[in-house]
């Protein structure tokens, strides 16, 4: 039981990561953008070459890691900027469903192209840029690598490491969104795009800046994922960003807090779930949890409590 | 067109099987090994794989060998992957041992369940019958998820990228069922010299021999015949008696591969590389 809790919060940690960027999007430019999945997975593949093209990195250890998570958070920040510079800003009045479109456009274009860049088959991670290897701990450090008990049930070292810099990242980001200047522009564009614009806030800069965090913290998420399970494939972005999406439904699309309780909660959903129905069930569950919500209570968990967005 | 050589995949190859059928061509399913492949079959389909079925009965006796008790069955649902697990757990339950069985979903990547209810079943061996991606996360999984007991994997997954993926240190305890390839021949690399000076180089890979096979069984058939026609040609394949690379090849009533399949046990745990452990016999 403990076990299942345990995976569940773990698994609910990477959810929560990509939702963050996809209800922040929705949030303030009621976009869903599709391609949000994709850009986790382009993270993944910018940490992989990375750790095999920077000369020494190898001898890093789990410094490699956090280098290679830092260069992947830029990049895919900037990806990300560049996307809705390039797609998303031209068509920002037209019909929202025509900027759905180009989202999955986005999507295909960010699959296809990492295929192209690096072939179809599964890359496996290096071996100097795993979280689980105990040869990357320094002396000292070797529960990274171990198992630890809790509470009768287990977890790595690693994903211990992995769960707690995925709640720093959150609880950074809800101080950025809550207390500073641009957090406080970003929740005035979502409550009104225009008043705000009169108010003084530049808009394309402070878009520009919450698809810039989104993107960097699903690379972050991407690269925390090769580090942990060690094999990577461009499609991988596809069901993670579906996943995050039915995440951020579940909590409360738009809403910050939403996103990471629906993370978590999706996480012990499918945990149980496929505990109590066998693995293969296991997107089955995820989903019909998505039609339940958007069919009973569309606006999440947090929708109703929390009436400001962001 | 007088005949068709190929097939790697089974849940790919089923859907070819009615439109070879509807013109009777002698299809040679060289690698492909579910039997579902020839439930249906009219007499123009043949395996030269062995099935399914054989290959279970290989793991059955690596099983019985080591006096395994409390076995876990992991498969991904498709076709192949679900024959082979199927056949496997019910010969298990047969010998009366315990089995646990799951299942995960292909291109997902984590298996956490499936480790927790192998841990929790107190399982000494799993069988995972799918594809090398899922076989390298599920091996790494388990292994560091605290599982110490023997895994064996089915032939979809005899690949180097296993040990890539899952670490080599995670590898000590993996074994697969996997039919013969070109290293573990015991001509001393003649083959393999041979098949490098027609292909400009490039080594035979997983599935050569088996592909030299099928089509030299095809020529074989062909010159009992005394002709390339469709009907005559699956006519004489009936009574195919063939030393073949991968062991004598002859053919049931029902288009099988006849005898054990010619599976054996590798294992990868030297350098990451399958090699031949135990060939059973």
């Amino acid at each position: 039981m403990t076990q299942i809790i345990l995976n569940g919060l773990f698994v609910g940690s990477f959810y929560a990561l990509i939702a963050l960027g996809y209800s922040m999007v929705y949030g303030i430019i009621k976009l869903l953008n599709f391609a949000h999945g994709d850009i986790f997975m382009f993270g993944a593949y910018i940490g992989m070459t990375c750790l095999t093209v920077i000369p020494g990195i190898g001898s890093l250890g789990i410094g490699a890691i956090a280098i290679v998570l830092l260069i992947s958070a830029l990049l895919t920040g900037a990806t990300g900027v560049l996307i809705e510079t390039l797609a998303y800003r031209p068509l920002r009045s037209a019909p929202r469903l025509s900027v759905l479109i180009t989202a999955v456009g986005m999507s295909f274009l960010l699959e296809y192209g990492v295929r192209q860049i690096w072939g179809p088959d599964p890359q496996p991670w290096p071996q100097a840029g795993r979280l689980t290897e105990a040869a990357n701990w320094p002396a000292g450090l070797q529960w990274g690598a171990q198992r630890i008990d809790i509470l009768g049930g287990s977890l790595t070292g690693a994903q211990l490491v992995l769960m707690a810099l995925a709640v720093v990242l959150m609880a950074v980001l809800a101080l950025y969104i809550g207390k500073t200047r641009e957090g406080r522009a970003m929740r005035a564009i979502a409550l009104d795009k225009r008043a705000a614009t009169l108010m003084g806030i530049n808009v394309n800069a402070t878009i520009s800046r919450v698809f810039f965090i989104g993107s960097a913290l699903a690379g972050v998420a991407g690269v925390m994922h090769g580090a942990y399970y060690s094999s990577i494939t461009f499609l991988m972005g596809f069901l993670l960003g579906l996943k995050a999406f039915t995440a951020a439904v579940i909590g409360g699309i738009g809403n910050l807090y939403g996103a990471m309780l629906g993370g978590l909660t999706l996480g012990l959903l499918e945990a149980f779930g496929t505990a109590w129905f066998g693995g293969e069930w296991k997107d089955v569950f995820a989903f019909v949890f998505l039609i339940a919500f958007l069919t009973l209570r569309p606006t999440g968990i947090l929708g109703e409590r929390v009436v400001e967005r962001m | 067109m007088v005949a068709s050589v190929g097939g790697y995949c089974s849940g790919s190859t089923l859907p070819t099987l009615p439109i070879f059928d509807s013109a009777k061509i002698p299809q040679l399913i060289s690698v492909a090994n579910s039997d579902n492949l020839i439930k249906d079959n009219t007499g123009n389909v043949w395996l030269l794989d062995g099935t399914g079925e054989q290959q279970a009965s290989t793991a059955m006796k690596w099983v019985e060998k080591n006096s395994f008790k409390n076995l876990a069955v992991i498969d991904d649902k498709t076709d192949y992957s679900a024959n082979l697990a199927t056949r496997f757990t019910a010969k298990a339950k047969e010998a009366g041992l315990t089995v646990t069985t799951d299942s995960l979903t292909p291109k997902e990547s984590d298996f956490s369940a499936q480790v927790t209810k192998v841990k929790s079943a107190g399982a000494d061996f799993v069988y995972f019958t799918g594809y090398v991606q899922e076989a390298g996360l599920l091996v790494k999984q388990l292994v560091e998820g605290g599982y110490t007991g023997s895994i064996l994997l089915g032939d979809g997954s005899v690949d180097a990228k296993v040990a890539e993926i899952a670490g080599l240190a995670n590898c000590k305890n993996v074994y697969a069922t996997y039919t013969k390839t070109p290293d573990m021949l015991d001509d001393g690399g003649a083959f393999a010299e041979k098949y490098k000076a027609i292909s400009g180089g490039t080594e035979p890979g997983p599935y050569t021999i088996h592909s030299y096979d099928t089509v030299k069984t095809w020529a074989d058939a062909a010159t009992r015949a005394g002709s390339v026609d469709q009907a005559a040609v699956n006519e004489a394949l009936k009574s195919t008696n063939l030393a073949g690379l991968t062991g004598q090849i002859q053919f049931t009533d029902d288009g099988s591969r006849a005898g054990e399949g010619g599976f054996v046990i590798v294992s990868n745990q030297d350098d990451g590389t399958f090699k031949l452990y135990d060939a059973l016999s």
